[in-house]
């Protein structure tokens, strides 16, 4: 199927006053039509910064950003900020983590909600906006629209602000939807009744979505193919399917096995050492310092290589066959 | 037989904010023995934390009664009692003064206690850092040079500098990553079983709780809604939002999933509502019969397993059983 997101070689590297930190190193991917993608990692991997790097929300001084990021046919690096602009919110639209933090609370849903709808329809008269408010809102399931557009948001739970939100980045019928950590906040029986909303909508509309997560029991539900960022490199990637039934990469086995089963009541084991700091320049792989494979071989740069349809930075595949 | 390290009996707590009341924990009855992990589950609002207030001396229960092995505690407390209950909170980034030491931070409790001389107290700094996986250089330093993990395990070791019998852990791994996570677990399962030290685990992920803890009690609207051996409640969970959490787990296996429940998400719900009489669960609830809106349902099931629910899920049948261990034996295979 046609790609619509296609990043390939980013770099990013922020200037601070300790000296070059380097935060992202060759992220290469891509969304296809119709396609839940995720990009999974834990806290500092670079995952957050890519999203935003895509949508061109990274602050301009002090960042060097190299390679490119391809919509739907232009490249929005070196595409102009006025017409990037256009596009943002519209074509391409995002949702935040923390759906309290994301809404204004001096400003009523209506209010936040029209001013996000007049981007994508500015023909529409009151009325008109009105009632597509409504139906945008009933189909995240909320009952009663009116009383949620008359409301500020610590006036609802934090499912239903998670859900306007998600009506909010669905109302345009955006090409590409990135959502970052979609109800991480969220009890987790709210989290997944959202995220069934989420999944059903972006069928429906045809809405491919890029999908931020560091929990990879949300990711093996929610995403058709995922992306393992570690360090600011994607280590692996696979379909859903492949990457749970038969992990490659000793970082994704490792995040696997510290994650606690239903099926067993062991302790999960923890990964030793540290994530590499962003500061110091590393060496071949990213993960060699924590890694039982690890040899000195794994000093040399580490290219992504091909099995079937996953691909893996590691060059100790041969001990799994 | 010695009386249980904590009991807690039919306690109360009601705020008065404005002129609403808040009824945050209505009728909770929970015991915790020495050397045993006690989980309490349950979602934000739930009354988790305000009974661990309860237990910490912190709020003062409206009615009903918290002993500490055998002794009853009163509104204000000595300090022989606080000493035997540490806590350790959420969030570690927010616990940790970041203009005070590590050293400076696990010290206090011993200078509000006056426990030992200066010298005395630098050793026993050092050594409570070893403990928890730290070492006494760490002392020194101040918490922004540190991970969400380090600075959680200095939070463990502050809980511990006075040899608390009980621990109340306040979702104490919410906020880390899971590699992490695990780290900390272990390091709680290690210390219980040096220092003999009773645990009372909040949390709203059942997932950590099926490996730390040997009870659970689940909590929804400051009600014990179902409590039990966390065998018996893994295996066969009767209450609908015991089974509704149950089914929320994003599990990472196929045999994880064989031990989740079904839940039917489709189902329409009244919504959002939070009815005052009767089940507070009856609004999101699709198996909610009549009776659920007139009365609280008496805890029902015997001695290990007990449950407050009009309307519960049947037991798991032998054959889902048999299937679940035909499916780890696979997977060992």
């Amino acid at each position: 199927m046609k790609e619509i997101l296609t990043v390939k070689d980013l770099d990013l590297t922020f200037d601070t006053l300790d000296g070059p930190v380097n935060v992202l190193r060759g992220v290469s991917l891509s969304v296809r039509e119709h396609e839940r993608v995720a990009l999974v990692g834990e806290s500092g991997s670079g995952k957050s910064v890519t999203a935003r790097a895509i949508l061109g929300l990274l602050p301009e001084r002090n960042r060097r950003l190299n390679g490119s990021v391809v919509f739907e046919g232009s490249d929005l690096v070196t595409e102009r900020p006025s017409r990037l602009r256009e596009r943002r919110g519209r074509d391409m639209t995002m949702i935040f983590q923390d759906p309290m933090a994301a809404l204004n609370p001096v400003y009523t849903i209506r209010n936040q909600f029209l001013a996000v709808l007049s981007r994508s329809h500015p023909e529409l008269n009151a009325k008109q906006a009105e009632a597509r408010m409504s139906d945008a809102l009933r189909d995240v399931s909320i009952i009663d629209p009116t009383r949620v557009l008359d409301s500020y948001s610590f006036q609802l739970s934090g499912g239903l602000n998670q859900r306007v939100m998600i009506a909010m980045g669905l109302i345009s019928r955006p090409r590409l939807l990135i959502a970052d950590e979609p109800g991480t906040a969220l009890d987790v029986t709210v989290q997944q009744q959202t995220l069934l909303i989420m999944k059903r909508l972006s069928e429906s509309y045809g809405t491919s979505i890029l999908f931020i997560s560091h929990n990879l029991g949300v990711v093996r539900q929610f995403a058709d193919r995922v992306c393992v960022m570690y360090s600011g490199r994607i280590v692996e990637e696979a379909t859903t399917a492949e990457l749970f039934a038969n992990p490659r990469h000793p970082y994704t086995r490792a995040l696997l096995a510290s994650v606690p089963r239903l099926s067993s009541d062991e302790l999960p084991e923890p990964i030793e050492g540290s994530v590499p700091d962003p500061r110091e320049p590393i060496k071949g792989c990213p993960f060699k310092p924590r890694c039982a494979l690890a040899t000195d071989d794994c000093l040399q740069p580490i290219p992504l290589r091909e099995f079937g349809t996953q691909r893996v930075a590691c060059i100790h595949q041969e001990e799994f066959a | 037989m010695s009386p249980p390290l904590l009991k807690v009996t039919k306690a109360n707590k009601v705020f008065h904010v404005g002129s609403a009341t808040v009824h945050a924990v209505t009728d909770i009855s929970l015991t915790v023995n020495k050397g045993e992990t006690v989980a309490v589950v349950g979602e934000s609002g739930s009354g988790k934390t305000t009974l661990a207030n309860l237990i910490l001396g912190i709020e003062i229960p409206t009615s009903g009664e918290v002993e500490l092995a055998g002794e009853q505690l009163k509104g204000r407390r000595s300090k022989t009692v606080r000493r035997k209950i540490g806590l350790v909170q959420q969030n570690p980034y927010s616990t940790l003064n970041p203009r005070k030491s590590i050293g400076q931070a696990i010290g206090l409790p011993l200078d509000v206690h006056g426990i030992g001389s200066r010298a005395e107290r630098r050793r026993r700094i050092g050594e409570l850092l070893e403990k928890v996986g730290l070492n006494a250089g760490h002392r020194d330093r101040r918490p922004l040079a540190l991970s969400g993990g380090q600075r959680q395990r200095v939070a463990i070791a502050r809980a511990l500098t006075t040899n608390p019998d009980l621990l109340v852990l306040d979702e104490p791994t919410s906020s880390l990553d899971v590699s992490v996570q695990a780290h900390i677990l272990r390091l709680l399962r290690d210390l219980q079983q040096e220092f003999d030290l009773a645990y009372l685990f909040i949390t709203h992920d059942l997932g950590v709780v099926r490996v730390i803890a040997s009870r659970v009690v689940v909590m929804y609207r400051g009600r014990v809604v179902e409590e039990g051996s966390v065998a018996a409640i893994f295996r066969s969970p009767r209450h609908r939002y015991t089974q509704l959490l149950l089914a929320s787990i994003p599990t990472v296996s196929e045999e994880d999933d064989a031990f989740k429940p079904d839940w039917p998400w489709d189902a329409d719900v009244k919504g959002d509502g939070d009815p005052a009489e009767g089940c507070p669960f009856r609004s999101r609830c699709p198996f909610a019969v009549e009776r659920c809106g007139q009365e609280f349902p008496d805890m029902r099931g015997s001695g290990d397993h007990r449950y407050a629910c009009f309307n519960p899920r049947p037991e798991t049948s032998e054959a889902i059983v048999n299937l679940q261990a035909e499916k780890l034996e696979r997977k060992k295979a």
